[in-house]
């Protein structure tokens, strides 16, 4: 580079700026996508059925708070469960959120119907609730067998409920539904997932409903 | 020649020798007929050994009857029924009462009649089915002695017995020994005479010496007086003036928590319940956070381009290599 050329990109700052532009656009290739020429992925929620419970006891209001996922369980990607503990994620299928939103929303409208109690999510983090429902998900997976009538998918989710005014430990139970797989492809996993979070909320429901009193205002 | 008697006269001197006879028999009996009696009867407890029959029965000391019959009582064995007869004049009613007494220490025994003097006491009456009227008897205090005199004599010679044992020779000895110590103690104490007499002064300097540290312990105090009466005033009034602004203080206080009870009170009640779930949220994020950058520190690259994994197909069942 000589001395003239040196000159010439100090008196012209815009270009040299265009430059450096055109150099890290280069370099970030690999983090922007483009896209490619595949299909599309197939995106699907998970939402409760039924409409929202607006008879909910005001008197007994619980917080739901953001499920803890296991590795591998987060995120947009639909866990797939192999043999030998091998995990992988679904090609070409994706939840429409992060799986710990869609879960907390459906249980806190699931349950809620369920167990006639107000549960309360994202979003009500200012409002005085009697407990706090902790939520941790053990399994929320896509098993695949031998054959696709053997699919099923397991969700195992754990809730820890705590009284707020004296942190007591009202009670941690464990529930688990591994329906099958009705129909091959996305929308029939998507749907065995609906399935067994609507098992999952009538069995937390059902429990919550018994100690719903300890945590009245 | 034949006497010719007077057979009238003889049988008239007769009967009047045997008149005469009769009537010295009864002066020398001193035989009573115009006297009246009255029976009674008495029941002692235990026995009344010394009483005989004939034995006189006295009232304030005058004999005024005797004892007729002496035996058990039929229906108690434990006593002693005596069969008493009295000159009717006695004065006997329910007040009286009868005791068996003792002439001396020879044995005697008679009955002594007390009370019954009180002419308005009730007269005694025969029970029914009873012969005799009934005269209430006390024991005697002789009585008791004689009785108890053989527990005493044995007492006695208990006592007897002890004594000896005490006046053993090896008592006697002991004793000895102890008086010849004290005589030794008593002369070791009029030898030491001179040593008490150092003891003593010692004593008197010890007694000095309390003096003038009693005369000192008085300035002492003295002094402490005086520091409580005027420095202590200064401190007092000090202390009087922190303790006022103190309470200044905690009225401002008390005032300030009241005006703002409504907003603690909802600061308590939303807020803190809020911080508690903030933390949550915090703790979760630090943890994603320290995930997050343990990740980079092991391979920064993953994070910006992504990291090559195998997916599931659904159409060939099987996993594929990620292309992108």
């Amino acid at each position: 580079m000589t001395v003239d050329t040196l000159h010439l990109l100090v008196r012209q700052p815009i270009k040299l700026l265009g430059l450096a532009g055109c150099a890290f656009l280069a370099a970030c290739g690999p983090i922007i996508s483009f896209g490619d020429d595949g299909p599309a992925d197939q995106i699907f929620g998970l939402e409760h059925a039924a409409a929202p419970s607006a008879l909910g006891d005001m008197g007994t209001i619980i917080y739901v708070e953001e499920p803890l996922m296991s590795d591998g369980l987060g995120g947009n990607q639909i866990s797939v469960a192999l043999a030998d503990n091998q995990r992988t994620s679904l090609q070409g299928v994706r939840w429409s959120a992060n799986s710990t939103d869609l879960i907390r929303d459906y249980l806190v409208r699931g349950v809620a119907n369920a167990a006639g109690v107000r549960l309360l999510g994202e979003g009500a983090i200012d409002v005085q609730a009697g407990c706090r429902m902790g939520v941790k998900v053990w399994a929320f997976e896509f098993v695949p067998g031998d054959t696709a009538d053997d699919d099923r998918v397991d969700v195992e989710i754990e809730f820890v409920l705590v009284r707020y005014y004296d942190n007591r430990l009202i009670g941690q139970p464990t529930f688990t539904a591994s329906p099958a797989v009705s129909e091959p492809g996305g929308r029939g996993i998507t749907a065995a997932f609906d399935t067994a979070m609507g098992s999952v909320s009538s069995q937390a429901g059902a429990w919550l409903r018994e100690y719903a009193g300890e945590c009245a205002l | 020649m034949e006497t010719r008697a007077s057979y009238m006269l003889v049988g008239g001197f007769v009967l009047t020798f045997l008149v005469g006879l009769v009537a010295f028999a009864i002066w020398i009996a001193k035989v009573d007929l115009d006297a009246e009696y009255t029976d009674y009867d008495i029941y002692f407890e235990g026995t009344v050994s010394g009483l005989l029959k004939r034995s006189i029965v006295y009232y304030q000391g005058i004999p005024v009857g005797d004892v007729r019959d002496i035996q058990l009582a039929p229906d108690d064995p434990s006593k002693v029924l005596v069969w008493i007869r009295l000159k009717a004049e006695v004065p006997v009613n329910q007040e009286s009462v009868a005791k068996l007494e003792f002439q001396g220490l020879t044995g005697v025994a008679y009955i002594e009649l007390y009370g019954g003097t009180h002419s308005d006491a009730p007269p005694l009456k025969v029970p029914p089915g009873q012969e005799r009227a009934v005269i209430k008897s006390e024991a005697s205090p002789l009585l008791a002695i004689f009785e108890s005199a053989p527990n005493l004599v044995n007492e006695a010679i208990l006592v007897v017995s002890q004594v000896q044992k005490l006046l053993s020779d090896k008592n006697i000895q002991s004793v000895s020994g102890a008086i010849q110590n004290t005589e030794r103690l008593t002369g070791n104490l009029a030898k030491g005479t001179d040593d008490l007499d150092v003891i003593m002064a010692d004593v008197k300097e010890i007694l000095a010496q309390a003096k003038i540290a009693s005369a000192q312990i008085n300035t002492l105090i003295e002094n402490g007086n005086s520091l409580l009466e005027d420095d202590a005033k200064l401190l007092m009034e000090e202390t009087t003036k922190t303790m006022q602004t103190a309470t200044a203080l905690l009225e401002r206080v008390d005032n300030m928590v009241a005006a703002n009870e409504g907003a603690v009170t909802q600061f308590v009640n939303t807020s803190l319940p809020e911080v508690s779930r903030m933390i949550l949220d915090l703790r979760l994020t630090a943890r994603n956070l320290s995930r997050l950058m343990s990740r980079i520190e092991q391979n920064p690259a993953e994070i910006i381009f992504g990291t090559k994994e195998a997916e599931y197909d659904l159409k060939s069942r099987k996993t594929v290599e990620d292309d992108n």
